[in-house]
Formats: structure tokens, C-alpha cells, sequence
């Protein structure tokens, strides 16, 4: 990430040529040295095929086809077998893909799956469940963040999901804004981070604290579950038997974030329908002070906007607002644990599946796919070295992943997001149409998204 | 002398679909022949073409009834059958042995809100009263561009071609684009009522009860050139003797529009009503990518509402029961369909 830091737009311009040289380079190096250690005994799984089920990339396409075609070249050296990938261009194509697997019992032999479907595929009954045997050749589960793990499976004996990247949050400020407020450092109590938004804030030249982006399908949920965990509540049970949408902690998560608009007027009064690119476009064009998650791959976007490298990062704060400490019971919940994860059809031959799965988390393609395509390793020792290539810049977001909180693993978390996306459009309608947010409204709506819910719990 | 041109109206339009045509004198003679080329009129020539059709050996139906079978028969069924079962994520693979439901899952369907409190009656009426306001709109303003183009003058060709724009454009671009020009604040269209005083600089279209007049308006923008195509090829079978004997009995413009072309396209133009009424009733695309995920409540039509049970709330025989429901919400214009175009009267023979 350091080059595209320090160099901007024209090293984001020359990514494609170099990553070619280095790919090559590096990638003969590999073949030649034979990096992966451990690798099974070519042709074992000669005249074999593994489909995988990739994310279709958007940007940096000629870097990700390179990443490819460097682990296919490895995969077909150390296995004997051929690699092929498919690709899904969006979430409903990715959970159609795991429908039509779980239906069909065909389709692609491994999927990369965000880690909120996770649960999802789990709850097919259709993917394997990786043994201790599986994992000893990944290099154990102790080679992987602990926390990026949890999104596996229920628990560590049901893993279903190798993790392959990691994309935590953290919290985006606008430097030179905040110089210009005078404020020294960022945030670490939500009460200090509207204290700095009003700081910030200047309507008339557009420019606002903080932002928000109602009509985004997955934001708005990130920062409610935030905020609950925070305070000691979470959307369902500890047992996860009991939806827990209405609940107190819910309720004040969603009232602290409207009142962003209604109460502190720090959030621009056009924004109940931005969506979550709205939100970026606008950090990017320097108008916004500070925002309370985004991820590494939102950087491009910022460099080539007017706010430049006037931008850094941070954990969010982790200490609800009007309080001074977290308190009982909350956790700091920095993010979720949010990237991909492979999951390994029930279908398909486990065995060669494991092969790759063993060499996409190996240190060297780790590292490999945190150099070329920015995404963060998953295994300590590479994210290490992705940290001191720039700890500036990396080093919140692994902060952040190291207080992260995995989403409870249920499969009826796609529901639960979905419900509280329709809960957000009610509640943006409500301050659109009356500027403000009653309590008692929040509560009526959350019940009723308690009540959808329910049913899929029990 | 306007009289005798009306009567070409009995003959032209109102027969009862397959009853004999009402035979006339004057102008009445003369539609006889083009009524039937554009199946407009005279039962008689038709019963009579239909019943050679009927004499011809049936097996030569057999591949189109077997590839309908496959294409519509199999997944109509499977839906029927689907929605009579307790299917969700943690039975799909093996959704063959998924408890039998009875009719709960049309219960849940018709009581039960899925996102955004709306149930699948809230998004029939949202789909109803979208998909009629829409003709509503749509309708005249095709049949006024088609009347307009309706007469040679330079140009002609490339101003039909320029007005196909918005019908070839696909819906998911049309919808984007809406997005951005109804996006309070910094949208075009909200600049644009500013600016003639219509309305603030900042009104939400996206949220709230303006999005549903903001679908309707991007929708309509979409479609009407379907009614202008449609009228466009009912106006050139319209006979050129029967403007000559309007002209002849004195007719003006106006009266020829009112006593000649309308009674020609009278059914021409139902049949366009109804097949945009329906194509508006299924419109998923708009609404999903103009509005968001979930759209809100003013415009999530049935579509939307289906595919929320099935593909994130995981309730697989709800959104069936949901389909099935729509299907015969469906079946009623689907009838007058088939009546309009007398297949429904050609499977009877």
C-alpha cells in the first residue's frame, strides 16, 4: 500500500506494467525455489481440475488476472492438477451460486464467499467441514488471525471457512480538516467524535463533521452493531435463539446514529439517500471530517480526489457516547470480521481442494496478494510484513482486526441484514418527512423487524 | 356528412371478439378486407382460415407443446408444488423431503411483511397501481407521437429512430441514470423545478411518497415509445380510402382522428394497453437498482417482494405461494390477452 501513498494516481496508473515484472519475476522464483512447503507429490492429482468461485474484480483487473495466473501456474506445479476460476459479479450472484450448489450438488469445487455468507453456506449442510488434519497443512489454525478464524463455523471443530483475505474497518479522518479545527489525534470516545464533527462542520462551505449513508444495504447495520456491542447488546441472544433488534442497546445504536442529522446537524442534510460510494465520494472530495468505517481498498478512491493524502486511519472509538468508559459487558467491537473466505463443496475432492487452500494461504502468496492486489494477509506473519511495509497506513486496520467481533453465526444474519436495510429506509423516511427520530418510533419499527426475524431463529 | 364516416365504427371496433362482424353499408365495406389483415374484424374469414389450420394434422404440435411443456409447464409446476412446502436454507439441498405446509405458506404470504413492513398485498397494490398509472400516462403520449409521424415530412425516418431510444436503452442503464437526476439536491430534476419554481432545491424523489412518482415518471420515459410502435403499425394498415371518404364527407383532422383512426386502432391499442400494463406489473429491475436494497415502501412492487422471501429471507415456499398468487393476479389481463388475440376462440374450435 506504501506506493500508492506515496507515488498517487500515476503508480495506481503504472500498477498494471509493474505487477507483470514483479509477478513474473516472483512468481519463477516460487516455482523455482518451491516456496510452498509441503506440497503434495506432482501427480498425484495429475489430469485433475479444482473450479473456484471467485469475486469478478472491478478495479485492478489486470493485477488480479496476473495474482491468478500466478497461483494457477503454482497450483498446476505442486499438484499436477489444473486450476480454473468463475467468477460472480455481485452478492445475490454469490448466494445464488451456493443455493444452486446446495440444490444441484454441483457447481464450483471451492467458492470465496464474504464472511457474512458464511453462515449461510453452513446452514446448507453442503460444504465440508475442515478436520485438524485439513488445517495441519495450512500450517495450523494458530498460522491465522484468531479473530478472522471465527467467521469459519460455529466453532473451532466446525470450520467450514478458510479465511483468504481480511478486510477490517477503521475509522477515515480528513487531516487537514481536523488541523484546521485544531484537533491532535482521533477520536477514541464517540463522544469525542461528534465533539470534533461540530468542530469540523461548516455548512456553508459544505463541509460536515461526519457522514452518514442511509440508503446503503449494509452500512447503515455495520454502525448500529457497533455501537450495540459497545454498550453490552447485540442484534440476537448469546444462544442465538432470541432476536434482539429491539432491545435497549439497538434502540440507542440507532438513535445515536439518526442523531447525526436531527440532533448534531453534522452529516450533510442531502444525505438520507447516499448509498455507501455517496459517502466515500464525498471524504474523497474533502467535504466530510471524519467517517466511522471504511476499509483500505476505499484509498485509490481518496488519492484521486481533491482531499489527496490528507488522510488517515484509525480504530474507531470504542467508547459509547455519553460515557467515559466502555461499559459492562461491552467489547470494543472495532469491526467485524468482515473478507473472504473459502468454503470447500461437499462434492468436490476435498483432498485437492485442501491443496489450494493450503497454497492460498501460504505466506508466500499472502504475500504475494497483499503486494499486488492490496488485500490484507489473513496469516500473521505476512500481515506482519505487510505492516512494516507501512504502518501508517496498515497498522490501524490490523489494530482493528485484533479487537474485531465476528457477527453471531447464524444462518438468518443475511435476514437480519436485509430487515434492518428496510428498518433504516423507515427511519430515514421519518426524518426526511419530520426531522426527527422519535424513540418510540425506532422501537415500534425494530419490533417489527423482531418479529420477521424470530421465526428463523428458533 | 360526418354521419355515414361514423359508421364505421360498429364495423371496425366494437364486435364482440368472434362474433360475426357487423356488416355495414358505406365505409363499413371497405374495412372488411384490411380488418381482416390486421385481425382487427370480420369473425367470418377468420373462422374460416382457423378451421383449415384446425384440419391439419395435430402432431404437427407435438415439438411446440412438448418445448412449452419444458420451458413453462415444468417450472409453473415445480413453483405450484414448491410453494406447498416448508422450504428454507437449511433444507434446500434437499428440498424433496421438506415438510409439507398446506396453505401456510400463502397465509404468511398475503399476512407477513418481509422488508420494510410490506406485505405481498401492500406490493400488489404498490405493482397494480404503478403498472396502471403508467399506461395511463404512457398511453397518450405514444399515441400522440404516432399521430404526429403519421405523415411524411423530411426527417421522418431518423425522428422514429430517435424515439426508439428509450425503449432500446436497457432498463438497468435507464434506472442509474434516473438515480442521479432525481437525487435530491444535486439531481437535474430537482435543479430543473427550481428553477422554474415547481418545487425546492432539495426534494427527496428517492424516499418517501416522491419515489413512487419518481418510478412512474423514469418508467414512463422508458415505455411509451411501446405504444408508439404499436400505434405507429396499426395507423399504416389503416386503410387510405377511408381518409379519402372522410374527406369526402367534409371531415377535418380532428374528426378523422376521432371517426376514422381511433375505431381502426381501437384494437391495436387495447392490445398495447394491456401487454404494457403487464410488462409494467413485472418490472423487478427499476425499482431494484433506481432505489437501493430494499427499495422503500412506496415503490417495492410484487417482484421485489418475491425475491426478498427467496433470496434474503431464505423462504423459498413463501415467495413461491407469492408467485402463485401473482400468477393469478396475472391470469385475469392474461385472459383478455388471449381473447383480444382470439387464441382463447381458435383452442375452442
Amino acid at each position: 500500500m506504501k506506493f500508492m501513498a506515496r507515488k498517487g494516481r500515476r503508480t495506481v496508473v503504472s500498477l498494471g506494467a509493474s505487477v507483470v515484472l514483479v509477478t513474473l519475476a516472483v512468481g519463477s522464483e516460487s516455482i523455482a525455489s518451491g516456496a510452498i512447503a509441503g506440497a503434495a507429490p506432482a501427480g498425484k492429482f495429475a489430469g485433475q481440475t479444482l473450479t473456484v468461485l471467485i469475486p469478478a474484480p472491478t478495479t485492478n483487473v489486470a493485477a488480479v488476472n496476473e495474482f491468478n495466473s500466478t497461483v494457477m501456474a503454482l497450483f498446476q506445479k505442486q499438484t499436477g492438477a489444473s486450476l480454473q476460476y468463475q467468477t460472480y459479479t455481485s452478492a445475490s450472484d454469490e448466494l445464488t451460486s451456493i443455493e444452486t450448489s446446495a440444490v444441484s450438488h454441483s457447481g464450483p469445487d471451492v467458492m470465496n464467499l464474504g464472511t457474512t455468507l458464511v453462515p449461510t453456506a453452513y446452514a446448507t449442510h453442503d460444504f465440508a467441514t475442515l478436520n485438524a488434519s485439513d488445517w495441519a497443512q495450512m500450517g495450523g489454525q494458530k498460522a491465522f488471525f484468531a479473530q478472522q478464524l471465527k467467521m469459519g463455523g460455529p466453532n473451532a471443530n466446525s470450520y467450514i471457512g478458510v479465511p483468504i483475505d481480511s478486510v477490517p474497518f477503521a475509522m477515515a479522518y480528513n487531516t487537514a480538516l481536523f488541523h484546521k479545527a485544531g484537533i491532535t489525534h482521533a477520536p477514541t470516545t464517540w463522544s469525542q467524535y461528534v465533539a470534533d464533527a461540530e468542530k469540523i462542520n461548516d455548512p456553508k462551505k459544505g463541509i460536515y463533521g461526519t457522514g452518514f449513508d442511509p440508503a446503503d444495504s449494509y452500512d447503515p447495520w455495520k454502525d448500529y452493531w457497533t455501537f450495540a456491542l459497545q454498550q453490552g447488546g447485540d442484534f440476537v441472544s448469546p444462544n442465538n435463539k432470541k432476536s434482539t433488534l429491539a432491545s435497549p442497546a439497538v434502540v440507542n445504536s440507532v438513535q445515536f446514529w439518526f442523531d447525526w442529522y436531527t440532533k448534531f446537524h453534522i452529516v450533510n442534510p442531502q444525505s438520507l439517500t447516499w448509498k455507501g460510494s455517496d459517502l466515500v465520494d464525498a471524504f474523497a472530495a474533502g467535504k466530510v471530517g471524519e467517517i466511522p468505517i471504511q476499509t483500505i481498498n476505499s484509498v485509490p478512491t481518496y488519492l484521486s480526489g481533491a482531499i489527496g493524502h490528507n488522510f488517515a486511519f484509525a480504530p474507531p472509538p470504542s467508547v459509547p457516547y455519553g460515557m467515559k468508559a466502555m461499559p459492562k459487558g461491552g467489547q470494543p467491537a472495532s469491526t467485524i470480521v468482515s473478507g473472504q473466505d473459502d468454503v470447500v463443496a461437499k462434492y468436490a475432492n476435498k483432498a485437492l481442494a485442501v491443496q489450494y487452500l493450503k497454497l492460498a494461504t501460504s505466506p508466500y502468496v499472502q504475500r504475494l496478494q497483499w503486494e499486488q492486489l492490496n488485500e490484507l494477509p489473513v496469516i500473521t506473519s505476512a500481515a506482519q510484513s505487510a505492516v512494516k511495509s507501512d504502518p501508517k497506513l496498515v497498522g490501524p486496520f490490523v489494530t482493528s482486526l485484533e479487537n474485531a467481533d465476528p457477527t453471531a453465526f447464524i444462518g438468518a444474519w443475511g435476514p437480519i441484514e436485509s430487515a434492518l436495510a428496510g428498518a433504516t429506509e423507515e427511519f430515514a423516511t421519518k426524518v426526511e418527512s419530520s426531522h426527527q427520530l422519535p424513540v418510540s418510533y425506532i422501537q415500534s419499527v425494530l419490533k417489527s423487524v423482531d418479529s420477521q426475524i424470530q421465526p428463523q431463529l428458533s | 356528412m360526418v354521419a355515414s364516416v361514423a359508421n364505421v365504427g360498429p364495423v371496425a371496433g366494437p364486435a364482440p371478439l368472434g362474433a360475426p362482424a357487423a356488416g355495414g353499408g358505406g365505409l363499413g365495406v371497405h374495412t372488411a378486407e384490411p380488418g381482416v389483415r390486421s385481425g382487427n374484424t370480420g369473425a367470418t374469414p377468420v373462422r374460416r382460415r382457423m378451421g383449415a389450420v384446425g384440419r391439419r394434422p395435430i402432431w404437427l404440435a407435438v415439438p411446440a407443446a412438448l418445448l412449452l411443456l419444458v420451458v413453462v409447464g415444468v417450472p409453473v409446476g415445480l413453483n405450484v408444488y414448491l410453494s406447498f412446502f416448508n422450504i428454507t436454507i437449511s433444507n434446500l439441498s434437499h428440498w424433496l423431503s421438506a415438510p409439507f405446509a398446506a396453505l401456510r405458506n400463502y397465509g404468511s404470504a398475503i399476512t407477513s411483511p418481509t422488508t420494510g413492513a410490506v406485505s405481498a398485498v401492500d406490493a400488489l397494490v404498490v405493482s397494480v397501481e404503478f403498472s396502471v398509472v403508467t399506461t395511463a400516462i404512457a398511453a397518450p403520449i405514444g399515441l400522440l407521437v404516432a399521430l404526429s409521424l403519421n405523415h411524411r415530412f423530411r426527417g421522418r425516418a431518423a425522428l422514429r429512430s430517435v424515439y426508439l431510444v428509450p425503449y432500446v436503452l436497457p432498463t438497468f442503464v435507464t434506472a442509474v441514470v434516473a438515480r442521479m437526476m432525481f437525487m435530491n439536491g444535486t439531481g437535474l430534476v430537482d435543479k430543473a423545478l427550481a428553477l422554474v419554481h415547481l418545487g425546492g432545491p432539495s426534494t427527496y424523489w428517492l424516499l418517501g411518497p416522491n419515489a413512487f412518482w419518481a418510478m412512474v415518471a423514469t418508467d414512463v420515459w422508458a415505455s411509451w415509445p411501446f405504444i408508439y410502435i404499436m400505434a405507429l403499425a396499426g395507423l399504416s394498415s389503416v386503410p387510405s380510402d377511408l381518409y379519402e371518404a372522410a374527406e369526402i364527407d367534409g371531415a377535418g383532422y380532428m374528426a378523422k382522428i376521432r371517426w376514422v383512426v381511433l375505431p381502426q386502432l381501437r384494437n391495436v391499442l387495447a392490445l398495447a394497453l394491456l401487454l404494457s400494463t403487464i410488462y409494467h406489473f413485472g418490472n423487478f429491475t427499476l425499482p431494484f437498482v433506481m432505489f437501493g436494497n430494499p427499495p422503500p415502501a412506496p415503490v417495492d412492487v410484487l417482484p421485489i417482494d418475491i425475491y426478498y422471501r427467496a433470496f434474503t429471507s431464505f423462504q423459498y415456499g413463501i415467495a413461491a405461494a407469492t408467485a402463485v398468487l401473482t400468477l393469478v393476479v396475472m391470469a385475469v389481463p392474461g385472459y383478455v390477452y388471449l381473447r383480444m388475440t382470439r387464441l382463447a376462440s381458435s383452442g375452442a374450435q
